[in-house]
């Protein structure tokens, strides 16, 4: 690429997918993600999250991801996640193709907050439940969503 | 007799001396708005807490509808303040850091006098850093659930592993 453009590029704050081996297989046990310091997200199109923060986590084998912002404005990859595009995520090198299902009720949840809350918080707890609304709070919360990520279709 | 004209700076030494200037006025606006009380946004440092300066009151909990409260401490002989979050338990009154590696979390250890606004109203009070597992294990399940929306039997702080710290706040003698 031209400098010229890497500039306008960087600039424009345009996207690119992400490169790397592409990955065809399904991943069985996703535990080896917390030792890989490499980890990269984006939308199929090459969007990257901006404006939230997007953490992968894993619980149980699975992956998951939790997104989060403090800020009111909304994110374009976040946007198109929800929407139903597809999602890639590189580590140590591979590009996985991955659907992300959106997690929206307490018995989605509440079964991995455990893992959620030691990863990204340290916090240890028990008896962790799902309450985005609490009385005692009100409207002092992060916003938050959560994703099951899953091998994408074909 | 005829005077002598005045000898002309070269165009590129006149633009240096205006670039310089510019860039000094810009610099002289910034440490203005940082350092006179502009105040924090969002991630942004800012200066001195303007307000109306009250006594604290006895119990805090009116602060769990609060998501964010600016604390003023001081580099050098600078203000300096920041938006954090506030924390309340059993009417005591808490301040965090996500990450304590902060230069306002280093300047309240060194001196503890801050100045607190909570909805416009500034409190002069002292902050010490808590270490204590059992203001942990009061603190940890407030920030779940206040600004997390997570609800807890029971949490604590990972020693070691925490990056954050916790300041509790009180009424300066």
């Amino acid at each position: 690429m031209r400098p010229g453009a890497l500039v306008l590029c960087l600039a424009l704050a345009c996207s690119a997918p992400l490169e790397g081996e592409l990955v065809s297989e399904p991943v069985a046990d996703w535990s080896f993600l917390a030792g890989a310091g490499d980890v990269a997200l984006a939308t199929a199109s090459g969007r990257r999250f901006r404006t939230v923060q997007a953490k992968p986590f894993v619980h149980g084998g699975a992956l998951y991801l939790q997104v989060s912002t403090i800020l009111p404005a909304s994110d374009a990859a976040l946007d198109e996640l929800r929407a139903g595009a597809e999602l890639r995520l590189r580590a140590q090198g591979r590009v996985h193709p991955l659907r992300a299902i959106e997690l929206t009720t307490g018995a989605e949840i509440d079964p991995i907050l455990p893992t959620l809350v030691r990863e990204t918080l340290a916090i240890e707890a028990t008896g962790l439940r799902w309450d985005p609304e609490p009385a005692r709070y009100p409207g002092t919360q992060i916003r938050q969503w959560f994703f099951r990520l899953e091998p994408a279709a074909g | 007799m005829t005077e002598a004209p005045k000898p002309r700076k070269h165009p590129a030494v006149r633009w240096l001396v205006r670039s310089v200037l510019a860039v000094l006025t810009l610099a002289l606006l910034g440490a203005v708005a940082l350092f006179g009380g502009l105040g924090p946004r969002a991630f942004v440092p800012g200066g001195v807490l303007w307000g109306e300066v009250r006594e604290p009151p006895a119990d805090w909990s009116f602060t769990d509808a609060i998501g964010e409260i600016q604390v003023q401490t001081h580099v050098g002989p600078l203000p300096w303040s920041v938006t954090t979050w506030v924390l309340s338990d059993q009417g005591e009154l808490f301040i965090a850091a996500g990450y304590c590696e902060r230069v306002w979390t280093h300047r309240v250890m060194a001196d503890p006098k801050v100045r607190l606004r909570i909805d416009g109203v500034v409190y002069e009070m002292l902050a010490h850093r808590v270490a204590d597992r059992a203001v942990g294990a009061r603190i940890a399940p407030v920030v779940l659930h206040k600004y997390m929306g997570i609800a807890a039997d029971s949490a604590q702080f990972i020693q070691g592993e925490t990056k954050g710290c916790v300041f509790r706040v009180e009424p300066r003698p």
